[in-house]
């Protein structure tokens, strides 16, 4: 019986070919758009994710127990003491790729004829190789640990200033004590991380010229960055550092980049929510595509309905054949769409189309967009849940036909 | 009594916009089993409202139908339907093939409501095709087929199911005579081999000759 109706369902299906085509036209198109767009929006969660961690975050930060909470306005009290120490201990971790640390300060930067504020990071210049993916060095050269008294600058200090690599500046900073300190440096290179409020304030220089300036020991540091192999280790790692901390009862506190990288978790709000409505203008779409099919079809069909049900076919059989219908024009259409979205996908990313700066930087992207398990499945999950709840309604109407009257429409 | 068909006082009216239509009017008929009945009768006369009723499609505004002994009016539509499936063939003006089945899938669609394993509906649609003379035609779709074969075809489904009785609405009036004529020898040979009682209305008075029995109505009653 089952397969009598399935039969009927995949015949009457092809029956009116064009107008099956236009149904399945329409339905692929919205199961390819959730699909591309899907995949665009999974390619800028893991940019985002991954030029998070390589510019900055990294994978993993250790802190002194309570900076993440109170750090900002004591930060010479959260110090970890002992950096060499720790840092080979996290290098004889697996999975661990880079171990570096850094220390924040800030102040006044001048040339002598001007002054302005800074943000500042004392680092390991070796160790921020891998941690600066997105500050490219557009003038000049980049840290080393051999120019100890190398700074390098954003392009928007720069560029304020009108210093080139070369000129001289002096930073004057707050120790730790809270003395006024001067420091005379050269400006080693510029870089542009395409992040505006980063370039126009921020500058880099060498980690123990940062202890010097701020007055503090050879070991301490405020944070000590990891970079893993792969983002996917993230979990593994950080239970082994736990693990650590607690064998040598060590005072550090441990955040990952999932907890850092704010940004990335508003870009998954934003385009979630984007990506939500698409999936319901789609639903919406293939809904309405499918009712008017099947309204259609049934029109067409009364008499034939009219025929199976004089024959002994009960309603709930005539429900069967048209929902089952409805069903596999969801099937066929999902499967067509997935298809055409899988290969605009890879098209798309193939040609390489650009993108103008998304708001709060200065590069324009490529766009890439990945193929998706997970939204291929929601893709194609919801062609078939929308056609078959779409073909509910007409199929009930034809079920409850009357029979004399239906055997009558011509 | 074992009328196969026993129509007690039915009448039955419309309603059409205000105007109440008593389209039959006290109809009382018995058919026996293994009868040829022709109902005869001009258009409009009520021929399909009384077939209709017969075969519960429709139900009746007062009187009683029995089929085989069994109250049809009293029957909920799931239990019209299934007494349909289980006693009654119809053959239709328009032969109301399903356009997307082979002659063969046509004939075996009753079959597949009775749940018939798949050894017996073989046999069954074979035999029944080839009783109506369309064994070569079997995977044929009705778009194929002319309106006799058509016709015949529909014959064969409304005879696949051993039914008691099997209902005829101008069976041969969408097709020309000489078809017509060898669509009723062929209900009349059935009738005769396999004792299925047939009722059908016509108003070509040539069909009319090959029936047992003729019953008229016009305007709703029988004459």
């Amino acid at each position: 019986m089952r397969y009598l109706y399935a039969k009927l369902a995949v015949r009457n299906v092809f029956r009116n070919r064009r107008r099956t085509l236009i149904t399945l036209a329409a339905m692929a198109f919205g199961a390819a758009a959730i699909i591309v767009f899907g995949g665009f929006v999974n390619a800028i969660y893991f940019g985002v994710r991954e030029s998070t961690i390589r510019s900055q975050v990294g994978h993993i930060q250790l802190y002194r127990t309570g900076y993440s909470e109170k750090g900002n306005l004591a930060p010479f009290d959260y110090l970890i003491a002992d950096y060499p120490a720790l840092r080979d201990e996290l290098r004889r971790l697996p999975h661990v790729k880079t171990v570096t640390a850094r220390l924040g300060l800030s102040g006044l930067v001048s040339t002598g004829d001007t002054t302005t504020a800074f943000v500042g990071a004392g680092v390991v210049p070796e160790g921020e190789v891998d941690l600066s993916a997105l500050a490219i060095v557009v003038d000049g050269q980049d840290l080393t640990s051999r120019d100890p008294r190398g700074v390098t600058l954003g392009v928007g200090l720069a560029r304020a200033f009108g210093v080139k690599p070369g000129d001289d500046l002096t930073l004057l900073t707050t120790t730790k004590a809270g003395a006024i300190n001067a420091l005379a440096v050269k400006v080693r290179g510029i870089w542009e991380s395409g992040e505006k409020a980063y370039d126009d304030r921020f500058l880099r220089i060498g980690l123990p010229e940062t202890q010097r300036v701020l007055d503090l020991e050879a070991g301490e540091v405020q944070s000590v960055v990891l970079l893993l192999d792969a983002t996917e280790h993230t979990a593994a790692v950080r239970a082994a550092i736990e693990r650590l901390i607690r064998e040598r009862g060590l005072d550090l506190e441990v955040r990952t980049w999932d907890d850092l990288a704010l940004r990335y978790h508003q870009v998954r709000e934003l385009f979630g929510r984007i990506f939500g409505v698409l999936t319901l203008i789609v639903s919406v779409m293939v809904v309405f595509g499918i009712t008017n099919t099947m309204t259609m079809a049934i029109f067409e069909r009364t008499r034939e309905i009219g025929t199976v049900m004089a024959l002994g076919t009960r309603r709930r059989g005539v429900i069967a054949m048209f929902v089952l219908e409805g069903i596999f024009l969801g099937v066929l259409g999902a499967v067509a769409g997935a298809v055409l979205g899988v290969v605009l996908a890879k098209a798309i990313s193939a040609v390489g189309i650009q993108l103008p700066p998304p708001p709060g930087s200065t590069r324009g992207f490529l766009v890439q967009i990945f193929v998706v398990p997970a939204v291929l499945v929601r893709a194609v999950a919801l062609s078939v849940v929308a056609a078959t709840l779409a073909s509910l309604y007409p199929a009930w109407r034809a079920a409850r036909l009357n029979v004399v009257e239906a055997l009558r429409h011509v | 009594m074992d009328d196969c068909v026993a129509v007690e006082h039915v009448s039955k009216t419309y309603q059409l916009g205000k105007v109440e239509v008593r389209a039959l009017d006290d109809i009382s008929l018995g058919v026996a089993a293994g009868d040829f009945v022709a109902i005869a009768g001009p258009s409009g006369s009520g021929k399909t409202t009384l077939l209709n009723l017969i075969g519960g499609l429709d139900t009746p505004t007062s009187g009683e139908i029995r089929i085989d002994g069994e109250a049809v009016s009293a029957l909920s539509a799931g239990a019209r339907a299934d007494l349909r499936a289980r006693k009654l063939g119809f053959v239709f003006q328009t032969f109301n093939l399903l356009p997307v089945l082979t002659a063969w899938e046509n004939v075996e669609y009753p079959l597949l409501i009775h749940r018939r394993g798949s050894g017996d509906r073989r046999a069954r649609v074979s035999a029944a095709l080839t009783q109506v003379g369309l064994a070569d035609r079997a995977y044929h779709r009705p778009p194929e087929l002319s309106g006799g074969q058509q016709q015949r075809v529909a014959i064969a489904r409304a005879l696949v199911g051993e039914p008691k009785l099997v209902l005829a609405d101008e069976p041969t009036a969408n097709l020309d005579s000489a078809t017509g004529r060898d669509i009723v020898d062929l209900m009349r040979r059935l009738n005769r081999e396999r004792g299925v009682t047939f009722v059908f209305s016509t108003h070509d008075a040539r069909i009319m000759s090959a029936a047992d029995r003729v019953v008229e109505i016009s305007d709703g009653r029988l004459r």
